[in-house]
């Protein structure tokens, strides 16, 4: 679940963190600079867990910081294919099932990599087991923020670029005011169009793909 | 940034836990007095590992420490033929049954014998009873019965647990305030003797109420951990 991975990095001290430890200067530095931020191909940065080397400093014309090239060991959240997790079913949707862990939400089980035998349970919005085909009180249900063990199929790293100047808000304000302009005017055939809120549709730059279709997977009890 | 080696060692989530926990608090307190509080740049980190905290408070790994996990390793799980990441999953799971076992071990059945998985549950059973407590006396039904038992013990846990560190940070924070009530005091002092300067004065107890809420926020960030 956790790996320690070796980075190497240049590390700004402020001057005024000159008075306290040096390594500690440095591990806090780049505490705050990976903790919760997604490493390209990698996975989640937790926290430094030691340092291995720290060169000389090194001084910048008209800047008081002093700037170290370190070598570091990160914990990093990222889960092995293959590997079983323990979260809480977050919310349940006909496409599957999304995991939380507390402190990482992008796991998402397709509804095809359920056990075999689950059906969508429209009225209770939930997934439902049915774990004997013949026998209807043999159902189990995935209710949310149950405990449930889940097995990690595949990791997807998105590149997320930063986005520029809003060059399209420019263009829907000026299509707003013509038809602000439309209305005023009485011009009853335009309708003026009730957009519907922009949805966030940018994916996470981390997501992973989990199954529940093995045994032992699922809520523990049911395996007691 | 480089990244020299992806995988340089597996952790397991006990060893994590005990880092953080023990780290957490040299951080999220202010690195010294008066340090303003749109300096800190610990947000992220304060938040992520509460969130991390939070999480491993509901796993196997709140039981564990170090020394037994070695000792389990070393003595129990050298016997078989496991690869590193199957037991570092028994580790971090601590799977209750053998069904458990078997979703973590790759074609447990052809290469262990169920006396054997059978012995190695129990083994777990021996070295991490707080596991098992939640399923024996819980059953299957009583979900909400095994969480009351869990939340009463994370109590307990943090009960014991939390002193040392905190109550020195606690102490630290005291002091703090203290200082700040006497240098509001004085001012008061000062502005009564100077009516003329009122901007300024004004201006300063800003300033004063700004360190102070540095310093409740720490506070708060500290108790809120205990829950």
């Amino acid at each position: 679940m956790f790996i320690l991975s070796k980075i190497s990095d240049l590390v700004q001290v402020k001057p005024e963190f000159f008075d306290i430890n040096l390594k500690k200067a440095i591990i806090r530095e780049l505490n705050s600079k990976y903790a919760n931020k997604v490493i390209p191909n990698l996975g989640v940065g937790i926290a430094v867990w030691d340092v291995l080397d720290v060169q000389d400093g090194l001084l910048r014309p008209s800047d008081g910081a002093v700037y170290y090239k370190v070598i570091v060991r990160l914990i990093v959240f990222k889960p092995f294919v293959g590997e079983v997790l323990i979260g809480w079913i977050d919310s349940s949707s006909e496409q599957g099932i999304k995991i939380k862990l507390d402190f990482f939400d992008e796991i998402f089980i397709p509804k095809d990599m359920l056990f075999e035998g689950c059906y969508w349970n429209e009225s209770e919005n939930l997934w439902v087991w049915r774990t004997d085909p013949e026998d209807p009180e043999s159902d189990v249900y995935f209710d949310v923020n149950e405990k449930i063990q889940f097995r990690i199929e595949e990791e997807i790293f998105t590149n997320i670029k930063p986005t520029g100047p809003a060059l399209d808000d420019e263009e829907e304000e000026e299509e707003e005011q013509q038809q602000v302009a439309a209305a005023s005017k009485g011009d009853k055939t335009s309708e003026v169009e009730v957009k519907p809120p922009k949805k966030d549709l940018t994916p996470p730059p981390y997501a992973l793909i989990a199954s529940c279709q093995t045994e032992g997977m699922g809520a523990i009890s049911w395996w007691g | 940034m480089e990244i020299l080696e992806t995988r340089n060692k597996f952790i397991t989530n006990e060893e994590v836990f005990k880092h953080i926990k023990s780290t957490r608090y040299e951080f999220l307190k202010p690195p010294k007095k008066n340090y303003h509080k749109m300096n800190n740049t610990m947000f992220e980190y304060e938040i992520l590992t509460k969130k991390l905290m939070a999480y491993f408070k509901k796993t196997p790994c709140n039981h564990q420490n170090l020394e037994t996990v070695k000792k389990y390793v070393t003595k129990e799980l050298s016997k078989y033929e496991l690869e590193v990441i199957e037991k570092f999953q028994i580790v971090n799971l601590v799977p209750k049954s053998t069904v458990n076992l078997y979703s973590i071990v790759e074609e447990c059945d052809a290469r262990f014998s169920e006396e054997q998985c059978e012995n190695i549950i129990s083994s777990l059973r021996e070295y991490f009873p707080d596991e098992f407590k939640d399923v024996e006396e819980g059953g299957e039904a009583d979900e909400e019965a095994g969480n009351n038992v869990d939340a009463d013990g994370d109590e307990h846990m943090a009960d014991v647990e939390q002193d040392p560190e905190e109550v020195q940070i606690e102490k630290e924070q005291k002091e703090q305030v203290q200082e700040k009530q006497q240098e509001e005091q004085e001012q008061e002092e000062e502005e009564e003797e100077e009516e003329e300067e009122e901007g300024d004065m004004d201006r300063d107890d800003e300033l004063v109420n700004g360190g102070t809420h540095v310093v409740e926020d720490y506070e708060g960030g500290g108790n809120g951990d205990d829950d």
